[in-house]
């Protein structure tokens, strides 16, 4: 079960994205994410591939590049894992970033999913009520007198 | 590509309900909370269920937990008027950077995470905690002692999860009437809505604290004195003495990696010495630890100075924090990103005046 702890530390783990792709991780990497670790307190054969159904390889091999910076703590300081952190946000596109986005949350990693959901934020922060729409497909469901009203209540929050 | 399959018992499924939450979902969950407080009151007009969620008191709450990024500076100019300068005007904002619903003219004294503290300018010298967001304001009792004009006030708010309501401190250190050139210290608790005299005394033998601004920083108020820094313990309520020699020009307080930093610039070149060791002067002779570490920073290459460098070299910086510094050059104001090395122009309508006085300040929801 869970308290199987120094052998833990060496086992390794298959990871196996939705489009096939294996990868072979050390279990207290893996281990960053709760959904995996709530996999493997299931599994009785640990060395069968574990699918992480909904994430590609190229996502996985990402996500698995930030646990591992993350699961090695004692090597880098504060200071230097949040410099690599802000580095490895800012080297992916858009795309990437929702897709690691959704990863983060299906994978339950907290660490990820605030750096993600931080850079995002940072990135629409200055955007326009209809940017956002369009941006995440979101529907107006609001009349146009109501809109008008929430306008008029704030009118600072839209001025330049 | 079946190999997978095999193992598809059962119980490896995840949490469906997770698997099938789309990005929208995600985003309205976990992201919009690390938005500022002007990006906020827009995104009411996104839809219904944004607007529902950013008005609910528990995203209040959590925004004011999450969202902690340095937003711009409230600035008071010798004239008394009151302005706002947004690092990103779209992004960052209040509705009245004048303050007009504080029932008085007031002096900015100090800021933190969203709270602002002001002193009125009439004969009660109230002061007033308020969020300028949500226009939220609370008049303090007054102090037992007389804290006159030249008080260095330090607001002290750490957001919590724990606490709906915000829970903050304000420490003052006011010159001593008993004592030439000492320092006593009370402090208001909102907890206990009350002022309490320390009985500890800074005699001011290390020099006067400086204009300037203290710093809160794990639990201590800073303050600089001439070759020192002196700090408050407000748990023990004793204050320290951190020798700084050789830190030359005007200093600034502030923090690096949840560091205290005294940081000064001259013309281009950035100097940050960060507090690494305060006991190495009780250490054995020669050895090699040192109190501050020096961290230097090249602002800009020195052919863009052209003939304006001797003018800024003696200007304060205006916020050293976390991994962006604000510095003022010349009329305009620019920011520095300690990690990428990026500097960017704030824009703005306002000019740098060296007479104002700039309050660092958060963009936060917090409810007061």
């Amino acid at each position: 079960m869970a308290s199987t702890s120094t052998s833990t530390l060496s086992r390794k783990l298959i990871l196996k994205s939705s489009d096939g792709e294996k990868f072979e991780v050390d279990e207290n990497v893996a281990m960053q994410s709760q959904t995996i670790k709530h996999m493997i307190e299931d599994l009785d054969d640990i060395n069968s591939p574990i699918p992480v159904s909904i994430v590609t390889g190229t996502i996985l091999s990402k996500v698995i590049e930030y646990c591992k910076k993350h699961a090695t703590e004692d090597s880098d300081s504060d200071e230097q894992l949040k410099q690599w952190d802000k580095e490895y946000a800012n080297n992916m596109d858009l795309n990437t970033l929702y897709y690691l986005l959704l990863a983060a949350n299906y994978m339950e990693i907290k660490g990820l999913l605030e750096l993600i959901t931080q850079c995002v934020a940072d990135m629409i922060k200055g955007k326009s009520p209809e940017e956002i729409r369009a941006h995440f497909n979101i529907k107006n469901d609001f009349t146009p007198q109501e809109e008008a009203n929430i306008r008029n209540e704030n009118p600072w929050a839209f001025e330049n | 590509m079946d190999k997978g399959k095999k193992l598809g018992n059962s119980n490896v499924v995840g949490k469906p309900d997770k698997i099938y939450m789309d990005l929208r979902e995600i985003i309205q969950e976990h992201a919009i909370r690390y938005l500022p407080a002007k990006s906020l009151c827009r995104f009411k007009a996104v839809c219904r269920g944004w607007k529902l969620q950013i008005s609910s008191p528990f995203f209040e709450h959590s925004q004011s937990f999450a969202f902690r990024s340095l937003s711009g500076f409230f600035c008071q100019s010798s004239d008394g008027s009151i302005s706002f300068i947004p690092l990103d005007p779209m992004a960052y904002g209040i509705p009245d950077p004048n303050l007009k619903f504080l029932p008085e003219p007031v002096d900015l004294l100090a800021s933190s995470h969203g709270l602002l503290c002001c002193r009125g300018r009439t004969n009660e010298k109230a002061y007033y905690i308020c969020n300028p967001v949500n226009q939220r304001w609370k008049k303090l009792p007054n102090p037992e002692a007389n804290h006159g004009q030249n008080t260095s006030v330090v607001l002290v708010f750490e957001p919590s999860l724990l606490d709906f309501l915000a829970d903050y401190k304000l420490i003052c250190a006011f010159p001593s009437t008993d004592f030439d050139c000492a320092y006593e210290f009370e402090i208001y608790s909102s907890l206990e809505n009350s002022w309490k005299i320390s009985s500890e005394i800074y005699f001011g033998e290390k020099g006067r604290i400086l204009k300037g601004g203290g710093f809160h920083l794990n639990g201590f108020v800073y303050w600089l004195v001439n070759n020192h820094v002196i700090g408050f313990d407000l748990k023990k309520n004793r204050v320290k003495v951190i020798p700084c020699y050789g830190m030359y020009g005007t200093r600034t307080l502030g923090s690096v990696d949840r560091k205290l930093c005294v940081s000064h610039r001259k013309g281009c070149e950035l100097s940050i010495y960060v507090l690494s060791n305060e006991y190495a002067n009780t250490m054995h002779m020669g050895s090699e630890s040192k109190t501050w570490e020096l961290k230097k920073f090249m602002l800009y290459s020195n052919a863009d100075t052209g003939n304006n460098a001797a003018n800024d070299c003696e200007v304060n910086l205006l916020s050293v924090r976390s991994d962006v510094i604000v510095y003022p050059k010349g009329k305009n104001f620019l920011s520095y990103d300690l990690r990428t090395k990026e500097t960017t122009n704030v824009s703005t309508k306002e000019e740098f005046n060296r007479n104002s006085v700039y309050v660092p300040y958060v963009n936060s929801l917090v409810w007061l």
